[in-house]
Parts: structure tokens; C-alpha cells; sequence
């Protein structure tokens, strides 16, 4: 019972504290976009028939005349009751343009995140219990190779080697059109996620090794080993699960990529998710849709860190006694 | 609701690795998963419709299609979809000329359509059209198109030409007659670009602004709206009902594939049938023009790249100076080293060649530095200690800007910057994303030079009003696009001679005139006419480049898989 009302309270503040950090950093949002040169408009300016009353017209029926804090207030004030605005590019509500996409990145970002802490976890692990030996080298290498390889070029080598050269893959694509089955979507998944995970792999691994050498030099391992406990159980019961802590973080710090998704290897993949649509809106100067984005990717964020710690406080009964 | 997948090419088989491989995984999961068949996997092939009409065509394109409201029209690429599900009166051919569409004939003084003076124009249309949706096209529909893109309120991309047009009239069922307050020649053509909409369904909507029709749009046109997936792709389907010869696909899907190496690869591979928009990168083009069973057409846009010119500047106001930056740049090296395999064609007109008021015969250009200088000598710009000419307290130098990233343009400006730097010309590069560079910098003229590639005529008509009049000049409070601040009042009386008239003898008279002058005056340094590589499967028939249209999507209506 006094857990679950210390975790409610800490939620509680938590919550409280985001509010005020979303509104900063909504507006910091807001101004430096308005502060960037160019705007929504460009798109139109050298369009063969457009006058110069054309686009002040349309400027006008896009609010965009209006002195900026106004423009914020009015942006702020309809978000508060759930209205993100219309994307100036198809005039579609905001929150349906972010939500088509979530799909598509959130099944490239899991099939991703799980190849990366499984292999990650894996090379992190047995690399740490054979510190300096061949395997912990060979993938000490092999991760500071893939960490060092521009996303983009190891995403066209893979496309060049497994789709043109020997047709395993497909070149892009969530699917082709109109091909809805499992396995297809599954064939097209591929590729993409296993690019981005790979890439997430090294990261994984470098933290998990780390923190595995780092509980092995505890004196409660070496107690556990003095008192003749059989090594595997050692490496379960008392290294991985304190080297986990640190991996909870990082867990953390996986939600908004989830639903963030990856510009480069969505752009090179041909794959419709929210890394293409921010870039896209960013191109075209979509406020409604950049804004959205900001503010949908600020309360991942801050869920993300919300949910670590209170997996933390589940996980270390130390912080529970606090 | 989802399409079933129809063949890509129905009449034989195309380079697919991806669906060989498929099939090669899904043998591989059935033995694991011990069945037969498998759940979702889907590759069946429905049969080719009866007659002609078969198959399904994917068009890879680089910018994504995202706006379908027929009085809203604003990217090229939207024009895609645009000109493939809506209809226009008329037409515009290949060779540019007009063709009846929803019209039964283009209206001239000949067969009585217009008045000899050009201001009353009376339109007769067919009557076995009908929308989408099975509803009958009439004159009523041309009549609330124009008024409703003549509403000042109303969010139209554009008025420009229809604010003339008073007292529209329904004569009759399929007949319907207007006036236009002063002669515009360009007009029969601007309406070539004027897509119709329905009226018994947007005279019902109260926003104007509302998505609803924008994401499931109701034409005349050969293919009806099926279905759009954001980021993805827009599918078209057959429309059963066209009142015209073809469709001969029954499915068009345009996809969006931002990255053009992506593209190339898709097309390589099999995954798309034709790269359009703007097609295989030139670099990537040899690659493909390799690849077995794939066509590259090497095809001319209307683009014409220049080196736009501030001329308000005290840099540029002398006609020796604008010159003496012509005569020393090295217009070959450009072409032999940055543009190979003649991606840029030297132009030095505004207009494309193709264009029916394109001069052959302008001044060409040369490559002479000694001349340059000597030019700067007598007009009295010397150099001063830091080799830079300068003449009354005023430094020959200034900036030049382009689209941040545009490789082959920053290898462009380098080359420039010597040539310029050799007759004692400073030039400063000053880069930026297009968002920025077209914004208020272009419209505005904050630019000092910029390299820019124009579209000057609108549809097929090459009026160059909005572009030298100077009246256009928007940072002096003007209406239009001359943003090179081009001042001349003998080309002023010509541009509005030249829209006065109908004859097309007699505005071809007044184009030429205006092109000799402006290429004498060099309010910018004309460059090259643009080149694209635009890919089909060979097996693919009907596409034809149109440089009246925007996009060389314009006749999807034609293009049919060879049996």
C-alpha cells in the first residue's frame, strides 16, 4: 500500500513537472520555427499564375499575418482541447497525419529494437565475461565499425548487395501496393530493420558491457563466487540482475524512437513512417504538422523517463526504501 | 477497403527480385510452419479485364501528391493526379496545341466561338459525360468552377486570367457564354490547365477548406480517386464510364519515393514501371539506360536555368557591367565538366525551344575575358589595391545563392567565382534550403544574384508578363514575379501588346522583339534549357513528354502494356 501511494505521488509530480517543461518547450518549438527562414508559402511563390495578391491572400487564410505570440496562443489554446490544427499540404487534422504514420514506424522500430537488445544484450554479455578475449575484440570491433558506418551508406549497401545483386529483399517499401499478408509485410521488414538494428545492436552491446564488467568487480560477485556458487548462477542471479539496472535507462529512452522513427533509413527504405513525415514537413514548412510532431515527440519523451524510473523503483528495492 | 494486386506487366514477366525471393521465403516458412498455404500471403494475380483495359502501372515519384481538390491545384506533382481523374475544356498537345476535351470544339473566331475583338467567348460541351459518381456533366458545372475560382474568398492557388472573365452565362444544358473585360490572348490556354469540378457536390460544402473532397475527389476524368496512403502512394482506378478513348490500365498507383538513388534501385529492380518526376538522377542514368527491358528517355522541360540578376543593385544598374559578367563565363567548361552526357542544353532565350514564340536566332554567346575587362575599362570600373573593380565608391561584388546542396550548382558556382574573380568581380556564395531561397529573399529581390531555373510560360501560352513587366515587380509594390527588378517601358508596351492581340503571327512578331531586347539587356545571364531522365518499362506504351504540362503524366489515359 505505501508503495503504491509513493509511486502515485511520484507520478503525480512527475506529471506535474512535465506540464511546465512541455510548455517551454512547445514555445522554444513554436519561435525557433517561426524564426527559421522561409515559410509554408515558398512552395507557391515562383508557381507560373501567382500574383502577389494570391499569397498574401493565402498567407491571411493560413492565419500566418498574424503577430507571432498571437499565432502561439491560438496554436496553444486549440491544442489544450485536443485541436493540433490541419497540415497546410492536404488540410488533413494533424493528429490523423501523425497517426497513419505511427503504424508503419512502430513495426520498424520494434522488429529493430528487438534485434538490437537481443543481439546487443548477447555480445554485451559473453564480451564482458571474456573481457579482452577473441570474441569480446572481435565484437568490440565489429560494433565500432557499424557505430562508425553513415546509416544512409550501409542502408544503400544493403540495398545494393541483398536486392540488386541477389534479389533477397525487396529494393523499399512498407509492402507493395496492395498486398496486405503477413509474410509480405514481414519480406519488406527485412531490410530496414535490420539496418537500423544492427546500428542499435552497437549501442546496446557497448552499455551491456559496460555494465556487466562493472558488477563483476562487485564484492557481492565475488562473495557469491568465494561461497562456491555454480558460475552460470553467479552470471544470472547476481551480475545480470544488477547490470540491468542501467539497460532501464536506456529502455527509457527507446519510446520516443519507437514512435520517432528514423529518417535515414526511412528515407532510403521507401519506408511511410514519422521520420519521412517530419522531414517532409520541415521541407514544406508544415507548421501545424512540424509543431505536432515536436509536441507528440516531448511527451514521449517525458513518458519515457517517467516509465524508467518507475521501472527503476520497481527493479531496486533500494529506491523503494526511500 | 484495399486493392487486390493486379500484375505490374500482365504480358510478360519484368526483372521482380523481390517477389522471386518472396517466394523462395514463403516456401521456406510453409516447410517450417508446415502448411500449406499461408495466411495473408496473397501474390494471386486477378485476370486482366476484358477488351484492351489490363493492368497496373507503378510511377515512381519524388515529391508526394497530396493535393486533389480540382480548384486548389498547387505542385507539379499534385498535377498527376490532377490531370488524370478531372478534365479540362481542352487540351494541350505535345506540339501545343489546343485539343477539345470536356468542349466539343476550342473555340476561335472561325467556328463563331469568339468575338473578332477576343472578349466574348461562347463554349459548346459534350453530353455523354458524366462524374465519378454517375451524375450528368453540364454547362452549370463550367459556370460555378469559374465564378467560385473568381471568388476573392475563396482559396483558389490562382486567379490570374479568370479575374477578367464577366457575366458567365448557361445558355444551355451543354452551352455556356462569358465575357472577358479586355482582350487576354493567353487565356484559351490557361484554360487548357483549368480543371473542372462538380458542382452538385462542392456547391454543398460550407468550408471551402474542408479535407472531405480533397481525400476522396469526384471528376470526369479517365481514372476515378481510389485511395491515398500519406507518405506512400495514391491509387488510381479505371473509369468505366469515360467518354473518351482508353483508359487501357486499370490501376495507376503514384508512388512516393523521396530518395532519387531509391528510385533508381525500384526501377532496377522491378518494383516501380516508370520513374517520373523528376526520373533517374543524370549521374545514376547510365546505370539504368544499361538495365535489359528498361527505356530512359532523355526529355526536355520548359525549365530555363539562369543567373538571375538584381538589377536595382548599383552593381548591376550598367548594361557594361551585366555584359562584361556574360562575356567572361566559360559557358563550355561548364557543360563539358559539371553537365556531361548533355544534361543542360545552352539556351539563350527565357523560353523553352519547343515554345511556338522561341527565337532561334538570338546573339550567341562567347567566351571572351579580354573583351569583358575591356568593357569594364571604358565604362571606368578600375581595380582597386585588392584587384576588385570598383567605380564610384561602388565594389563590383556581391553574392550568389542557390539551393543549399544542389552539388552540381555549388561545382557550378566555384567555376563561376573564377571566371569572375580573373576580370577583378568578387563573388561571395550565399547558400540556403529552398524553403528559405524562395520565400521573401526571391520574391521580394533580397537576393544579389542567384542561379535559378524558371518556368516562364503558363500552360502553353509564352507570355512573359508577369516576369519583365514592370508592373511585376513585387518589392515595389507590384503584382507579379519580375523579381529581377527589369525596368523597361518599350518591353512594358510590347508585353501588352503581345496579350492584346489574337493572331498568333502577330504575338510571335512582339515575342521575338522582346527576346532580342531582353538578350541584349541580360537582366539575367541565360544559361541552359533543362534535360530530365524520365524511365518506362519497354514494354510500357503511351508515354509522351508535353512541355505544355508540368508533368509528362498528362496522358495516362494512353499508356497500356504491350500485348
Amino acid at each position: 500500500m505505501a508503495l503504491a501511494q509513493l509511486m502515485l505521488r511520484r507520478i503525480w509530480s512527475r506529471l506535474a513537472q512535465s506540464l511546465v517543461l512541455l510548455g517551454i518547450v512547445s514555445m522554444v518549438g513554436f519561435s525557433l520555427l517561426h524564426l527559421t527562414p522561409g515559410g509554408p508559402l515558398s512552395q507557391f511563390t515562383d508557381s507560373p499564375g501567382m500574383t502577389q495578391a494570391d499569397i498574401e491572400r493565402i498567407e491571411r487564410q493560413l492565419g500566418l499575418d498574424q503577430p507571432l505570440p498571437l499565432q502561439y496562443l491560438r496554436w496553444a489554446g486549440n491544442l489544450v482541447v485536443g485541436d493540433w490544427g490541419r497540415s497546410y499540404r492536404d488540410d488533413a487534422p494533424v493528429l490523423s497525419v501523425i497517426a497513419g504514420r505511427m503504424g508503419q514506424t512502430f513495426k520498424l522500430m520494434l522488429a529493430a529494437s528487438l534485434i538490437a537488445m537481443t543481439l546487443g544484450l548477447l555480445l554485451g554479455v559473453f564480451g564482458a565475461l571474456r573481457q579482452h578475449g577473441r570474441f569480446d575484440r572481435g565484437a568490440t570491433l565489429a560494433t565500432m565499425v557499424i557505430l562508425s558506418i553513415p546509416t544512409f551508406w550501409f542502408g544503400l549497401l544493403v540495398i545494393y548487395v541483398f536486392s540488386q545483386r541477389l534479389g533477397w529483399i525487396p529494393a523499399g517499401n512498407a509492402a507493395p501496393v496492395g498486398d496486405s499478408g503477413w509474410l509480405v509485410a514481414l519480406h519488406h521488414l527485412l531490410g530496414p530493420a535490420f539496418v537500423l538494428g544492427l546500428v542499435n545492436t552497437a549501442v546496446w552491446s557497448r552499455y551491456m558491457r559496460s555494465a556487466v564488467l562493472e558488477c563483476l568487480g562487485q564484492d557481492y560477485v565475488r562473495t557469491a563466487r568465494a561461497k562456491g556458487v555454480a558460475p552460470w548462477r553467479v552470471v544470472v542471479r547476481h551480475v545480470l540482475r544488477n547490470a540491468w539496472l542501467p539497460m532501464i535507462a536506456l529502455l527509457g529512452l527507446e519510446l520516443p524512437s519507437l514512435l520517432g522513427g528514423a529518417l535515414v533509413t526511412e528515407t532510403v527504405f521507401t519506408w511511410p513512417g514519422m521520420g519521412r513525415l517530419f522531414y517532409d514537413s520541415i521541407a514544406n514548412r508544415d507548421y501545424p504538422v512540424i509543431l505536432g510532431m515536436l509536441t507528440f515527440s516531448a511527451i514521449l519523451v517525458i513518458l519515457g523517463n517517467l516509465l524508467a524510473d518507475l521501472l527503476y523503483g520497481l527493479a531496486d528495492p533500494r529506491l523503494r526504501r526511500r | 477497403m484495399t486493392l487486390s494486386r493486379p500484375p505490374s506487366d500482365p504480358a510478360g514477366p519484368a526483372p521482380q527480385p523481390g517477389r522471386r525471393s518472396l517466394l523462395r521465403w514463403s516456401a521456406a516458412a510453409a516447410a517450417l510452419a508446415g502448411a500449406g498455404t499461408l495466411p495473408g500471403l496473397s501474390l494471386a494475380q486477378t485476370p486482366a479485364a476484358a477488351g484492351a483495359r489490363r493492368g497496373q502501372v507503378v510511377i515512381g515519384v519524388a515529391q508526394e501528391p497530396t493535393r486533389f481538390h480540382p480548384l486548389q491545384r498547387r505542385t507539379e506533382v499534385d498535377d498527376s493526379v490532377h490531370l488524370n481523374i478531372f478534365s479540362t475544356l481542352w487540351g494541350l498537345d505535345p506540339e501545343g496545341g489546343l485539343t477539345p476535351d470536356l468542349a466539343t470544339e476550342v473555340p476561335s473566331v472561325e467556328n463563331g466561338g469568339l468575338s473578332a475583338d477576343g472578349l466574348t467567348w461562347r463554349v459548346k460541351l459534350r453530353s455523354d459525360v458524366l462524374w465519378h459518381d454517375g451524375a450528368p456533366f453540364t454547362a452549370e458545372d463550367v459556370k460555378f468552377t469559374l465564378e467560385t475560382i473568381k471568388d476573392p474568398n475563396y482559396p483558389a492557388s490562382s486567379r490570374h486570367g479568370h479575374e477578367l472573365v464577366r457575366d458567365i452565362e448557361v445558355v444551355g444544358k451543354h452551352e455556356i457564354r462569358w465575357r472577358l473585360e479586355t482582350p487576354f490572348a493567353p487565356y484559351l490556354a490557361l484554360l487548357a490547365w483549368m480543371t473542372i469540378g462538380p458542382r452538385h457536390i462542392l456547391a454543398q460544402v460550407t468550408d471551402p477548406t474542408d479535407p472531405a473532397f480533397n481525400n476522396r475527389p469526384v471528376g470526369t476524368g479517365p481514372f476515378r480517386f481510389h485511395e491515398r496512403r500519406p507518405g506512400d502512394y495514391v491509387a488510381l482506378v479505371a473509369n468505366d464510364r469515360y467518354y473518351r478513348e482508353g483508359p487501357f490500365l486499370e490501376r495507376v498507383i503514384i508512388k512516393y519515393i523521396p530518395d532519387q538513388i531509391s528510385v533508381k534501385t525500384q526501377f532496377i529492380t522491378g518494383a516501380i514501371d516508370a520513374a517520373m518526376i523528376p526520373g533517374i538522377a543524370p549521374d545514376l542514368a547510365e546505370e539504368v539506360a544499361r538495365t535489359p527491358g528498361l527505356t530512359l528517355n532523355r526529355t526536355d522541360t520548359q525549365f530555363v536555368d539562369m543567373i538571375a540578376l538584381n538589377n536595382a543593385l548599383p552593381q548591376f544598374a550598367e548594361l557594361a557591367v551585366r555584359q562584361a559578367l556574360y562575356l567572361s563565363l566559360d559557358k563550355q567548361t561548364i557543360y563539358r565538366d559539371i553537365y556531361p552526357n548533355g544534361v543542360r542544353q545552352p539556351t539563350e532565350s527565357f523560353l523553352p525551344k519547343q515554345s511556338w514564340a522561341y527565337k532561334p536566332d538570338l546573339t550567341p554567346h562567347r567566351y571572351a575575358p579580354d573583351a569583358a575587362r575591356a568593357l569594364l575599362d571604358e565604362a571606368g570600373w578600375k581595380p582597386g589595391a585588392d584587384g576588385i573593380r570598383q567605380k564610384n565608391g561602388v565594389r563590383l561584388a556581391f553574392t550568389n545563392s542557390t539551393i543549399a546542396g544542389d552539388h552540381l550548382r555549388e561545382q557550378f558556382q566555384q567555376l563561376l567565382q573564377q571566371d569572375w574573380r580573373d576580370i577583378g568581380v568578387d563573388m561571395t556564395i550565399r547558400n540556403a534550403p529552398s524553403a528559405t531561397l524562395w520565400g521573401d529573399f526571391w520574391r521580394l529581390s533580397q537576393f544579389q544574384s542567384i542561379i535559378v531555373g524558371m518556368i516562364v510560360p503558363i500552360a502553353s501560352d509564352p507570355s512573359p508578363s508577369n516576369r519583365f513587366g514592370s508592373w511585376a515587380i513585387q518589392a515595389r509594390g507590384g503584382v507579379g514575379i519580375n523579381t529581377f527588378q527589369y525596368d523597361n517601358p518599350e518591353v512594358d508596351r510590347l508585353l501588352r501588346e503581345g496579350v492584346a492581340v489574337l493572331d498568333r503571327d502577330a504575338r510571335k512578331q512582339r515575342y521575338f522583339q522582346i527576346q532580342d531586347i531582353i538578350r541584349r539587356d541580360l537582366p539575367f545571364l541565360p544559361l541552359s534549357q533543362g534535360v530530365v531522365f524520365e524511365g518506362v518499362k519497354t514494354r510500357l506504351e503511351g508515354y509522351k513528354p508535353n512541355l505544355s504540362y508540368r508533368v509528362n503524366l498528362w496522358n495516362l489515359r494512353e499508356w497500356r502494356w504491350r500485348s
